[in-house]
């Protein structure tokens, strides 16, 4: 429910973005406001509480917008997100835009684990060997996971590559099991 | 009008009954005379007292007898007139009621002597019932017996073909947890002897061989089937895709 909701407000922005020719721009603000949003309480605390009232949260709101997103469409964007009280959705609007900025540009976005931390030009190769097996523009997201042992496991989209030797033992141990 | 007649009839009666006493009365007139005559006689001498038991002696009045049997005869005349037809009814009611009694006791008799030979037959066939009932009752008591051993039979029957199933079950249960077991204990030295060895040079080759199998897709598994690439620590750079 909420997704789809999210997904209308992002679909409804990022046409205003090409319209005007900035979707990218648009979509990078928002991820900022989002991010912003994830790691502030305070914020989280001053806009989803109800014992402030509208007034006060609309206060904040255009404190903060121009320092973290100076487009006008974006502004405009988020007080009818307060106002509708919609604000809480904001990091799923934020997803959802990204999304459908990805596809407008024809790039996929891929979650490459790895047991230990992966150096540059490793995580470049990586990555051109995901745009070689998708076809699309790869943006590569790392982390890091000491429980896969060894390899590396990489997500994009739907689609999961797994070369870790966590998974390799899985599977020795259900081959022996059965 | 009936009592008129009853008046009438009880009038008759008294005429009748009083007709000898008139008589009766008219006798006793000369018999007082003749007693004084006598009692004057007795006065007159004693010599002549042997003479006088000479005319004491009994005699016969026939006219006296005539009124009694007159007297007697009104009696039947009556008894017969007015209490002949009563009693003759009333005999003829209880000679009705004694034909009627003597018809039922015969009924009665009749129907006693058929039950009492219905009883003799029914003693008579008794004991053959009584053998009749209990070879019954011993034919059902035997298949009683028979369908209680089927029935034990088949429980017991079903009972161990459950246990034997149970059993299996418990067998297959132990001997998959023991392949589970060896298998986990075979994975957990596995793993430490990995760790252990896994240096950063077989870390480089497992992401060589982990992007040379991405890029070509043919090299990868897809739908979680087993990829065919070498299992030891140094070749598990295969990667493989799930959709």
């Amino acid at each position: 429910m909420g997704g789809s909701v999210a997904r209308r407000y992002a679909r409804a922005l990022f046409g205003i973005g090409v319209d005007a020719g900035k979707f990218e721009a648009l979509g990078a603000e928002l991820g900022s406001l989002a991010t912003l949003w994830n790691e502030s309480d305070e914020l989280r605390q001053a806009l989803e509480n109800p014992v402030f009232r509208p007034a006060e949260k609309r206060a904040v709101l255009e404190k903060i917008l121009p320092q973290v997103a100076p487009t006008p469409e974006v502004q405009r964007f988020v007080l009818l997100l307060l106002e509708r009280r919609r604000i809480v959705l904001l990091p799923a609007i934020a997803r959802a835009y990204r999304d459908l900025t990805d596809a407008q540009l024809g790039q996929v976005r891929a979650e490459v684990t790895s047991a230990q931390e992966l150096a540059p030009g490793t995580l470049d190769r990586v990555r051109r060997s995901l745009e070689q097996r998708t076809g699309k523009k790869v943006i590569v997201n790392a982390k890091v996971d000491a429980d896969l042992i060894g390899g590396l496991v990489a997500r994009v989209g739907d689609l999961v590559l797994d070369g870790s030797v966590r998974t390799q033992l899985e599977d020795l141990r259900t081959r022996l099991v059965n | 009008m009936k009592r008129l007649r009853l008046f009438a009839q009880l009038a008759t009666m008294a005429g009748a009954l009083a007709l000898p006493a008139l008589a009766f009365a008219q006798e006793g007139e000369p018999a007082a005379a003749g007693e004084a005559h006598e009692a004057a006689g007795e006065g007159h001498g004693e010599g002549h007292g042997e003479h006088g038991a000479e005319h004491a002696a009994p005699s016969f009045d026939g006219k006296r007898m005539a009124w009694q049997l007159l007297n007697f005869g009104a009696l039947i005349f009556l008894l017969v007139k007015f209490g002949g037809p009563a009693v003759s009814k009333a005999l003829s009611a209880r000679h009705q009621q004694i034909k009627t009694d003597l018809v039922s006791a015969a009924e009665a008799r009749t129907a006693a002597q058929a039950r009492f030979e219905q009883q003799e037959k029914r003693l008579a066939s008794l004991e053959h019932e009584i053998a009749a009932i209990a070879a019954s009752i011993k034919q059902e008591a035997e298949a009683e017996k028979a369908r209680l051993i089927a029935l034990s039979e088949e429980r017991a029957k079903r009972i161990r073909e459950e246990s034997e199933f149970i059993i299996e079950q418990q067998i297959k249960q132990a001997e998959e947890d023991l392949r589970r077991e060896v298998a986990a204990a075979a994975v957990a030295l596995a793993e430490k002897i990995v760790r252990s060895q896994l240096g950063p040079a077989d870390q480089q080759r497992m992401i060589d061989s982990f992007v040379g199998d991405v890029a070509t897709p043919n090299g990868t598994r897809t739908n979680g089937t087993p990829h065919s690439g070498s299992a030891s620590p140094a070749g598990r750079g295969a990667p493989r895709s799930e959709i």
